[in-house]
C-alpha cells in the first residue's frame, strides 16, 4: 500500500497501519468508503482522475483524526483514573483518625446514623459505649504528649482487637472513644463494655523508665424506642461521667 | 519588534505560564481544567507560532502538568504538533516533560504524549520538594 505523500509528519496512512489498540470502535461507513476508494484506484480508467489523490488525502486526514481522537480519549481516561484513585485515598482518609488509624468521628456519625435507620426499620437492638481514658491529662503532664499519643494508639488497637467483627470503635474526641454495637441488647453490651475495660487495663506503655497504665471509664446506652442518635450518644456520655464520678475504670449505664 | 512575554499566574483551574523570548523558553506548570481551554491556550499557541515564525533560535518547552482535562489535552497536542512541525523543518526545538514519580500513572501519560513525535522529548521525574 502506498504511503502518504502529502504531510510527512504523519506516518499513518491506512487502517492496517494503525495499531489495533488505537481503534477500539467501529466505523463501518468509513471502512466501506475506503475499500470503494481502493477499487476506484485499481481501475485503469481512473488513472488520471484528479479527484482520487484528493480523496486519498481526505481519507488519510480522517484516519489521523480518528487516531488523535483515540489518543486524547486514552490520555483523558488516564487522568480520570488518577483522579478516581486520589478520590478513594481522600475518601478513606476523611473517615480515618490520623493518629490511631481507627475510624474518626465523621465515620462513626455516618455508621451510627445508618445503623440506627436499619435498626428502626428491621427491629432489633442497638447499643453504644462511650469510653474515656481516666486521668489522661496526668499522663500527658507527667510523660509528655508523645507518650500520651502512644497510649491512645495502643489503646485504640487494643479496643479494636477486643471487639467482635461487626462492632465499630471510633476515636470520638481527644481521649474519648465511641463504640457501636449493632444487634446488641443490654446484657451483651455490658459484656463487651467489661471486656474493653479489661483490655484497656491490660496495656502498658513504656515511658521514661516507667510503664504507663490507664483505666477506662465506660458509659453504656441501649437504643430506646423512637430515640434519636443525639439522645443515645448523650445518654452514653452521661453514663460515662457517672463511671468517672464513681472513681473511674468501671462500666455504668 | 520583540515578542510579547506571557506571564499567567496559576489559578485553581489553570497552570502557571511563563514565556521568555530572550531565552527561547516556554514553561507551563500546574493543573489545567479551565472553563474554556481553547481560549486559555490560544495565546500560548500563538506565542509559540510567532516565536517559530520570527527567527531561527532554539525553543525549549518545559511542562510540569499534573492534571489536564480533555480539551486541555487537545490543546497541548496542538502545541506539540506545532513544535513537531518546526522540528521536521529543521528547527532546534525540544520538550521536557516533568512528571511526579510518586504517581505511578504519570509516566505512562507522559509517554502517551510523546508517542508519534520525533522531536527531542525528555521525560524526567520532578524533584520532590521536601
Amino acid at each position: 500500500m502506498a504511503t502518504t505523500e502529502g504531510n510527512p509528519r504523519f506516518r499513518l496512512t491506512r487502517a492496517g497501519d494503525l495499531p489495533a489498540r488505537t481503534l477500539p470502535y467501529r466505523d463501518p461507513e468509513a471502512a466501506g468508503l475506503r475499500s470503494r476508494l481502493e477499487e476506484l484506484r485499481a481501475d485503469p480508467a481512473n488513472r488520471d482522475n484528479p479527484l482520487l489523490p484528493e480523496l486519498e488525502r481526505l481519507g488519510d486526514a480522517h484516519l489521523r483524526l480518528l487516531r488523535r481522537l483515540v489518543k486524547i480519549t486514552r490520555i483523558s481516561d488516564g487522568f480520570q483514573g488518577q483522579l478516581k484513585a486520589l478520590n478513594e485515598v481522600l475518601q478513606q482518609a476523611s473517615r480515618t483518625d490520623s493518629l490511631t488509624g481507627i475510624p474518626n468521628r465523621r465515620a462513626m456519625m455516618e455508621d451510627l446514623r445508618a445503623e440506627l435507620v436499619r435498626t428502626v426499620r428491621e427491629g432489633g437492638a442497638l447499643a453504644v459505649l462511650m469510653a474515656d481514658v481516666d486521668r489522661f491529662k496526668a499522663v500527658n503532664d507527667t510523660y509528655g504528649h508523645e507518650t500520651g499519643d502512644r497510649v491512645l494508639v495502643t489503646l485504640a488497637h487494643a479496643l479494636r482487637d477486643a471487639l467482635r467483627g461487626y462492632d465499630v470503635c471510633a476515636r470520638w474526641g481527644g481521649e474519648e472513644f465511641l463504640v457501636l454495637l449493632p444487634g446488641t441488647c443490654r446484657p451483651g453490651a455490658l459484656e463487651v463494655a467489661e471486656k474493653l475495660r479489661k483490655a484497656a487495663s491490660a496495656i502498658t506503655v513504656p515511658a521514661a523508665g516507667a510503664h504507663v497504665a490507664v483505666g477506662l471509664s465506660v458509659g453504656l446506652a441501649v437504643l430506646e424506642k423512637g430515640e434519636s442518635m443525639d439522645s443515645l450518644i448523650r445518654r452514653a456520655d452521661g453514663a460515662m461521667y457517672l463511671a468517672k464520678r464513681q472513681g473511674g475504670n468501671r462500666v455504668e449505664g | 519588534m520583540t515578542l510579547e512575554t506571557l506571564t499567567f499566574a496559576a489559578t485553581a483551574s489553570s497552570p502557571r505560564v511563563r514565556s521568555d523570548a530572550e531565552a527561547g523558553l516556554l514553561e507551563l506548570a500546574g493543573e489545567s481544567y479551565p472553563e474554556n481551554s481553547f481560549e486559555f491556550f490560544q495565546p500560548i499557541l500563538a506565542w509559540v507560532e510567532d516565536f517559530l515564525a520570527r527567527d531561527d533560535r532554539p525553543l525549549g518547552v518545559e511542562l510540569r502538568l499534573t492534571y489536564l482535562n480533555t480539551s486541555s489535552i487537545k490543546c497541548m497536542m496542538d502545541l506539540l504538533d506545532a513544535m513537531e512541525e518546526a522540528h521536521l523543518s529543521g528547527r532546534a526545538v525540544s520538550v521536557t516533560w516533568f512528571y511526579d514519580p510518586e504517581n505511578d500513572r504519570a509516566l505512562d501519560l507522559a509517554e502517551e504524549f510523546r508517542e508519534d513525535l520525533s522531536l527531542p522529548f525528555r521525560i524526567v521525574p520532578m524533584p520532590s520538594e521536601g
